[in-house]
């Protein structure tokens, strides 16, 4: 017994086996491939049922690419339904389904013993119980009372019976039953290998010599050397290590004179490893004009490369753009981030990334040509002038389309922020050596509504629970999953997100440690309200986005100017860039009574002025007085405007002149 | 990538081949900057380039540099501004003509008068891209004064980069809160972003 292994003689042990290994491969597998299969391919019923989305793509729109996205659309499709996966879930379901069909015998139970079932009893039931269900069944069953057929099997049951009812009653009998399971106190029990034994003695063992060859030797090595290859040609970020190479090398290379446009990028990216096993054959220059054509959401057809290949291409680049960023985030430049970022979102909404007009470019329908040509730039603005006016912006004629592009316009997200300012949980100031966060709070409105309504202070109030201690940040995923992105020019479907960025003023650098934080929960439901409503302030939905500061306070009491910009994946129009200030200081001694009620007077005049968007505001107040001044004259004289501001630049020269003749004189 | 370099013993510089492509571009970078560096230390006279001390530069050419600068200031005061960004034009011509083993951080100060001033003169003049290249240079000399900020955000607000302005004059605050003139300077621009987007406040 303890030298040799028993296999599976009779044969009846290992289809159970093969079954119960099969299944816990199959079972994750199928629901992986469910998932996947059947998730997220309907973006627009998706969107439906969100507030404030939009509920477009290239075929709602008609818009002329509409069949090429759907051919690349339904190749995705088949692809992500009809794979290898599908024929391993296939033949695997078979193999289980016949294996259970035709292998497997009942199971034989006969070395189990339960005297409660036997009995028909609960495990909870009393000796009286007991012997009085003992009684009626023994004079069912009795032996004697059996016709002549059934004795035999009546006898075994009897036995059985008076075996339970002594597993329950009689002393030694029982302690036997509870110990070892059996009344008769410990049974065979046999352990040996699920593997039949034909297969392992008589003619078929070489094949199981083999079988097991093939498994050690070469479907363990392949399987695992295809993983670490994998692990050693990617890197975590699912990034192509040449890929990554290459970034970092022209990161590090860079000429310090030189900006870093979108374009730069661009080129870079066209040189990656990715682009290049894909289009082995295309120079970058060609690569780059195919981008070109797809930004310019040009029609016409490209010399040496087909229509499918760009929409190829160009689902290819996010993907990159992204792996990029987390390899420039440690460089901490903010200006080649934003020109990354800038990239992106042209890719994703077909608009090119130079120029002015983007906001209006982004809409579908409209003539670049038209657009380019004449001085309205924001969304806002087109939808402070007439219908009739709108069209001739957009060069759009026909009326429904128009309307359309109008109503997209509307739906394009602006934030308003309120106020932006540092916390530490528990504390009413920043204290030093603390860890705090940015807590951004704001509106989401929609281009159209104009003005803001009066938000007061109890739409932001926070209960500070002890989550809210533990972790400031669960409310940024307690709003609503952002929608799907209206972007029909793009192949495939991506959802609405900003990408966050917090910059020190002093350096203009990211901040140590820092990432690109992203805001992927808001709640868009204003972008339904009308004028009214939004003005009202009643319906109106404020969010809160917070984000981390990744270094401790300063040690001493002090100021610190950050910048925060946050960038939207594709909308133009929809990113903020605000001032934002840290300001640490003591935490309020609370002994000394009338002392720290004075400093907390302080404080709380000081953070009213302190908070930059307030500052923001107040400017925005004086410059709302000036625009009335404004306003009244720009329609006469326009030119009075600039004079103006001329006027400004004259003392800013005298200004800098004495500055400057100072200097000299040192 | 091989490149046959070759050596010109007369002018004592490395040469390139003439048909080279674009592909080469940093390589002619690097040997230009080779061929300018070995020509001055000839020009010096001394096997080593001597310790580099703050106050050991060109006084002679700095007295010049001087009187274009008061040239400059000068033209600029009678409001000829033409006259004036071509003075600081030629002042910056001598200063990057300067010795390049000579050492620099007396002769940087000179170089950023003359940027500062040259960027008043072409935004009197109406050069916002030019002024603004200068004021971009400072910048990037690392002269984080709130002046250079006004300075590039005043460009930027010119050419119409109205949200690069307004960024330039909120980080020029950063620098000193209670800057007036980029205070009003932000006004005007906060109320020009507003118009153009048709909002109100």
């Amino acid at each position: 017994m303890a030298t040799e292994y028993t296999y599976d003689e009779e044969g009846d042990t290992w289809p159970f086996f093969v079954i119960a290994v099969l299944t816990f491969i199959l079972i994750p597998a199928t629901l992986k491939w469910l998932t996947t299969a059947f998730k997220g391919n309907d973006p627009i019923s998706y969107n439906a049922n969100i507030k404030g989305a939009i509920v477009e793509d290239a075929e709602t729109l008609e818009l002329e690419n509409k069949k090429k996205i759907k051919a690349l659309e339904k190749r995705q499709n088949s692809a992500r339904i009809f794979n290898k996966t599908l024929v391993f879930l296939i033949l695997g379901w078979a193999l289980v389904v016949f294996l259970a069909l035709n292998y497997t015998k009942e199971a034989d139970l006969q070395g189990t013993f339960d005297p409660y079932a036997i009995l028909d009893i609960s495990p909870s039931a009393t000796e009286k119980e007991i012997k009085s269900k003992y009684r009626k069944l023994s004079l069912k069953i009795h032996p004697d009372k059996a016709p002549a057929s059934a004795k035999e099997e009546m006898e075994v049951a009897f036995v059985k019976l008076q075996l339970a009812y002594k597993a329950l009653t009689d002393e030694p009998t029982r302690e036997n039953y509870l110990k070892y399971g059996h009344p008769d106190g410990p049974q065979n029990v046999s352990h040996g290998i699920a593997i039949p034994k034909f297969l392992v003695e008589g003619k078929y063992s070489p094949l199981m010599v083999i079988f097991y060859f093939l498994l050690i030797g070469v479907i363990l090595p392949l399987v695992v050397g295809s993983w670490w290859n994998n692990v050693k040609t990617h890197t975590r970020k699912g990034l192509h290590v040449d890929t990554s190479a290459l970034f970092a090398k022209k990161l590090v290379d860079r000429n310090p004179t030189k900006v870093i446009t979108p374009e730069v990028i661009l080129d870079w990216i066209c040189q990656s490893n990715e682009i290049k096993t894909i289009f082995p054959k295309l120079s970058v220059e060609q690569l780059r004009s195919m981008v070109h054509s797809y930004l310019s959401r040009d029609p016409s057809p490209l010399e040496g490369s087909s229509e499918a290949d760009v929409l190829k291409l160009i689902s290819k680049i996010p993907k990159l753009i992204d792996g990029f960023i987390d390899l420039a985030a440690v460089f901490r430049a903010p200006e080649i981030l934003i020109s990354a970022l800038d990239l992106k979102k042209s890719v994703v909404s077909a608009v090119k990334y130079h120029g002015r007009h983007q906001e209006l470019l982004q809409l579908p329908y409209v003539n670049a040509e038209v657009v380019e040509k004449q001085p309205v730039r924001k969304l806002g603005k087109l939808f402070s002038v007439d219908k009739q006016e709108a069209g001739k912006i957009l060069g759009i004629t026909d009326a429904q389309k128009l309307d359309k592009a109008l109503e997209i316009g509307a739906h394009i997200p602006n934030i308003r922020v309120i106020e932006a300012s540092f916390k530490v949980p528990g504390e009413e100031v920043v204290t030093p050596m603390s860890s705090a966060h940015l807590v951004l709070k704001f509106l989401v409105k929609s281009p159209k509504h104009k003005s803001a309504p009066e938000v007061t202070e109890e739409k932001f109030k926070e209960p500070e629970t002890i989550e809210y201690f533990k972790n400031p940040f669960l409310t940024n995923e307690e709003q609503p999953d952002l929608p799907y992105l209206y972007a029909p020019y793009f192949p495939g479907y991506v959802k609405n997100s900003w990408s966050g960025l917090l910059i020190a003023q002093k350096d203009n650098k990211m901040i140590e440690g820092g990432e690109v934080a992203s805001l992927t929960h808001l709640d868009l439901s204003n972008l339904e309200l009308s004028q009214e409503e939004w003005l009202d302030g009643g319906k109106v939905a404020v969010s809160v986005f917070k984000m981390p500061l990744p270094i401790p306070t300063a040690p001493m009491p002090s100021k610190t100017h950050f910048r925060l910009i946050l960038k939207h994946n594709a909308y133009f129009g929809s990113d903020i860039d605000i001032p934002v200030e840290l300001v640490v200081k003591p935490a309020p001694a609370p002994e000394n009574k009338p002392a720290s009620q004075n400093e907390e007077d302080d404080d709380s005049d000081d953070e009213s002025d302190i908070s930059d968007p307030e500052e923001d505001t107040i400017a925005g107040a004086m410059a709302a007085l000036r625009g009335g001044n404004v306003k009244k004259s720009s329609a006469a004289q326009s030119e009075s405007d600039d004079d103006e501001d001329e006027d400004d630049n004259q003392s800013v020269f005298t200004d800098i002149d004495t500055d400057t003749e100072d200097e000299k004189e040192k | 990538m091989n490149v046959a370099l070759g050596y010109d013993s007369k002018s004592k510089k490395i040469l390139l081949p003439e048909d080279i492509g674009e592909e080469a571009a940093d390589l002619k970078l690097e040997i230009d900057q080779l061929n300018t560096l070995t020509a001055d230390l000839i020009a010096s006279g001394a096997d080593v380039p001597p310790t580099p001390s703050p106050d050991k530069f060109n006084k002679d050419l700095s007295k010049m540099i001087k009187k274009l600068y008061d040239g400059g200031v000068q033209a600029f005061r009678q409001e000829k501004f033409d006259e004036s960004v071509k003075q600081f034009n030629i002042g910056i011509e001598m200063i990057i003509r300067r010795h390049k083993f000579e050492p620099f951080q007396g002769t940087l100060q000179e170089l950023s008068l003359f940027l500062m001033s040259r960027t008043d003169a072409q935004l009197k003049n109406k050069n916002y891209l030019k002024a603004f290249n200068d004021a971009d240079m400072l910048l990037g000399m690392n002269l984080s004064t709130p002046d250079n900020f006004l300075r590039r955000g005043v460009a930027n607000f010119f050419l119409g980069n109205y949200e690069a302005a307004k960024a330039d004059y909120q980080r020029g605050l950063s620098f000193d809160e209670n800057n007036s003139r980029l205070h009003t300077e932000l006004e005007v621009c906060l109320d020009k972003l507003l118009e153009e987007s048709g909002d109100i406040l």
